[in-house]
This record gives C-alpha cells, sequence and structure tokens, in this order.
C-alpha cells in the first residue's frame, strides 16, 4: 500500500515538474508595463525592475528588459543625491543621444551598446532618477544571454559611473532578457 | 504631433470615448474672458492625489478641462507653502509676548516685514511645463501660455509648531495650459499614471514616472481624471 502511495506521488510531482518545465520561457515573466505604445500602436512590454540591484556610495543601479514593437531594450534605471538650485539638478543626471554603455562580458570581451535619444534625470526630493535605454540587436542581445556580465559602465554627460554585477544579479539578468527576446 | 492624421485621431480617441462614457461631467458657472469676450467652461476642480494619506509624501492637487473659444486647456491648481525665519537683525525673538500672546496680530515692528512677505509673489511664467507620463511610459508636455503671479496668505509663527521660528507663505497656484490637437488626442485616448507640475524652484510631481515607489502611486481613479475632465469640454 505505502509503495502505491509513493508511486502515485512520485507520478504527480513528476507531471507537476513536465508542466512547468512545458511552460514558454515567457510564461514566468513579470511585466511593469505591459500595454499599447501611445503613438505606434506597438505592444510595449516593460519587465518589472527587480532584476538586480547595486549600490555604490549612495548610488542605486537596476536593471530591466524593454520591447516595443520589434525592438529590443536593455534598461537601467540610476539614481543619485544631487544638489544645488532647480536649473542645476535639471542638468545634474544627463544620458547623451547615442550615450554609451559598456558592458563586460566573463570571456573578457566587451560588448558596446547605445542609447538612441537623450535622456534627463528626473529630481525628487534631492534624488536624480534616470531611466535610460540601450538599443539590443539580435547579436548583443545573444551575447548577453549566453554569456555573464562582469561590470558595466554607464556615460552620463557628468562623469562614467561603473558598477560591478555579482554571479546572482548577472543571472537575473539574464532571465528578464529572456523575457523581452 | 502636428501630422497626425485624421484616422490615426480617430483611433486614438476610440478608446478614449469608451473609458470616458462612464464619466460624469460637472462644470463651474461659466465665465467670459473680458478681454476676448469669449466664453469660458470649465469642469469643477477635481481632486488628484497620490500616496494612502499616512506617509510624508502624500500629496494633493486638483485639475479641470476648460474651453475658450476653440481653444481647450488643462488647469491645474496645488497649494504651495514656504518659510521665512524672521530676520536676525530685527532683534527680535520669537520670544517676546506680543507675538506669541496676540493671536493673528503682528508685532507692529514686523510690519514691514510682514509688507515684504505679503507681496511676496510666485510667478509662473509663461512655458512652464506640466508633464503627463502615460501608461506606456512616454510623455508628454504642455506649457503655460500666460505669466500668473500670486500672492501669499502669511501666517505668523506658531508656538507649537514645528517650524515656530518662521513665518509662513501659503499659496494657491492656479495655473492654465494650452493643449494642441495632438495633445488631446493623445491625452483623450491614453491614461496618465503621472503628472510633474513645474514651479519657479522645484518640480510638483503626482505619480512617478516610472511608478517605481509604493507611495508615489496614483490610483487607477486618479489616472483618468485628466482624460475625463479633457471629454467634458471637447
Amino acid at each position: 500500500m505505502r509503495t502505491v502511495n509513493m508511486r502515485r506521488a512520485i507520478a504527480a510531482s513528476l507531471a507537476v515538474v513536465m508542466f512547468l518545465t512545458a511552460l514558454p520561457a515567457n510564461a514566468k515573466c513579470k511585466f511593469n508595463v505591459d500595454t499599447v505604445h501611445s503613438r505606434t500602436g506597438e505592444k510595449v512590454l516593460w519587465t518589472k525592475w527587480n532584476t538586480f540591484t547595486l549600490m555604490i556610495k549612495g548610488k542605486i543601479l537596476v536593471g530591466s528588459g524593454l520591447s516595443i514593437g520589434d525592438k529590443q531594450y536593455f534598461a537601467l534605471r540610476f539614481d543619485r543625491y544631487v544638489s544645488g538650485t532647480k536649473a542645476e539638478r535639471d542638468t545634474a543626471l544627463v544620458i547623451p543621444a547615442n550615450g554609451k554603455l559598456l558592458i563586460k562580458l566573463d570571456d573578457q570581451s566587451i560588448l558596446e551598446l547605445h542609447t538612441d535619444e537623450e535622456f534627463i534625470g528626473d529630481v525628487a526630493g534631492g534624488q536624480a532618477e534616470i531611466v535610460a535605454r540601450y538599443v539590443l540587436d539580435a547579436s548583443s542581445l545573444n551575447a548577453l544571454l549566453k554569456k555573464r556580465i562582469m561590470n558595466i559602465r554607464i556615460q552620463t554627460t557628468g562623469a562614467d559611473e561603473d558598477f560591478a554585477f555579482g554571479k546572482r544579479g548577472a543571472k537575473k539578468m539574464q532571465k528578464t532578457l529572456e523575457c523581452i527576446k | 504631433m502636428k501630422g497626425i492624421s485624421v484616422s490615426a485621431l480617430a483611433a486614438l480617441l476610440l478608446p478614449g470615448v469608451a473609458l470616458a462614457q462612464a464619466v460624469t461631467c460637472e462644470y463651474a458657472p461659466e465665465t467670459v474672458n473680458p478681454a476676448t469676450n469669449e466664453k469660458i467652461i470649465a469642469t469643477e476642480w477635481q481632486e488628484i492625489k497620490q500616496g494612502d494619506g499616512s506617509g510624508i509624501s502624500f500629496t494633493r492637487g486638483y485639475v479641470r478641462g476648460i474651453s475658450e473659444g476653440s481653444e481647450k486647456y488643462i488647469g491645474t491648481k496645488i497649494n504651495i507653502t514656504s518659510y521665512r525665519p524672521i530676520p536676525p537683525e530685527l532683534g527680535i525673538k520669537l520670544e517676546d509676548t506680543n507675538i506669541i500672546t496676540k493671536k493673528g496680530k503682528f508685532d507692529p515692528r514686523l510690519d514691514p516685514f510682514v509688507d515684504e512677505l505679503r507681496n511676496t509673489p510666485v510667478t509662473i511664467p509663461a512655458g512652464t511645463t506640466l508633464r503627463f507620463t502615460l501608461e506606456d511610459r512616454t510623455t508628454v508636455v504642455v506649457m503655460a501660455n500666460e505669466d500668473k503671479s500670486f500672492l501669499p496668505v502669511v501666517t505668523k509663527p506658531q508656538w507649537d509648531s514645528n517650524t515656530s521660528s518662521e513665518y509662513r507663505l501659503q499659496y494657491r497656484v492656479i495655473t492654465r495650459y494650452l493643449l494642441d490637437p495632438g495633445t488631446i488626442a493623445l491625452l483623450s485616448a491614453n491614461l496618465v499614471v503621472a503628472l510633474r507640475l513645474e514651479l519657479p524652484s522645484d518640480y510638483y510631481y503626482f505619480g512617478h514616472r516610472n511608478l517605481i515607489w509604493d507611495d508615489r502611486v496614483i490610483s487607477k481613479k486618479t489616472m483618468a481624471t485628466v482624460q475625463g475632465e479633457l471629454k467634458c469640454v471637447l
């Protein structure tokens, strides 16, 4: 009797595992934005900002994947404290059009991504926050899915900002990018 | 935006029509622009706010739709507060009894200072922006098309207040922003997930562009407010 129950339990567990593995890869994806583009009518999918969190001396960087129609982007949200007058704060955190994002991969190669427009940080309560998106073509997306991110460097109009990735963060970022493939 | 085609405009407006059907339009009494003799139709102010009311980031304001002749506007109303300390060179301390005990009256020695405060305007110049963030996280920026100045209500320092040594200046800032046809089409068809009002020295936020902070999220009802008020004056 006990053996029969155990067999049934194993069979049920296997069925659950098979069901879960049979789900498409993006079935587990969570999107913060799932809507239609207000100007072009294209589908807009923006994953949640829970991929990785990198912090250095009051600076915070998180990542996300974005797709608009058939275009894919690696999106970054970067926060840092700023002070000064409104005019100073308005220009405290700017990523220029064609701004670079350098990604060092685990094979020591450097992947270079670019923004397709200028991004200007919003300032609220002394904290500037910028959300920039970098265009991903098929080869760069493929590289990010296959290789581990080690470091990234964001080019801003002020200074370049460097962040180092942990293993876990790099893996989570890959899972997120799967969602917009 | 100017090159928007008629079919695209219709396509953008259609979902908006469906959403706006549930909106009840309430209008303020009609007025007339004395300079142009144009009739001004405006909706009643509708509250917009963010947060649950328990946090310090709770923010409240109002919006309305305005039609003046063939022009359409979005109007905003917010209260802003600033504080000014008693200038040390006056040699007057808060502990002086006639500041604390004579409620509603200022120490006569402070009259020139208080007069100055009462005549300290906040000016919203033409070109000041109001930014809407739509559901797809793209933005629409509109501008005030006229200079507007506001004078404060001045309150003397309160003994039991946290800002006890400073005078409080409260401004009710009412601004209207001109909308072009493309902007009307976008705002009629899309929910607004965040607003950013520009002030001379800062910004005033309802919601946040990226909706990442729990205390900066506006409700679904607030998201539909701009769309609803605008539909009432089209």
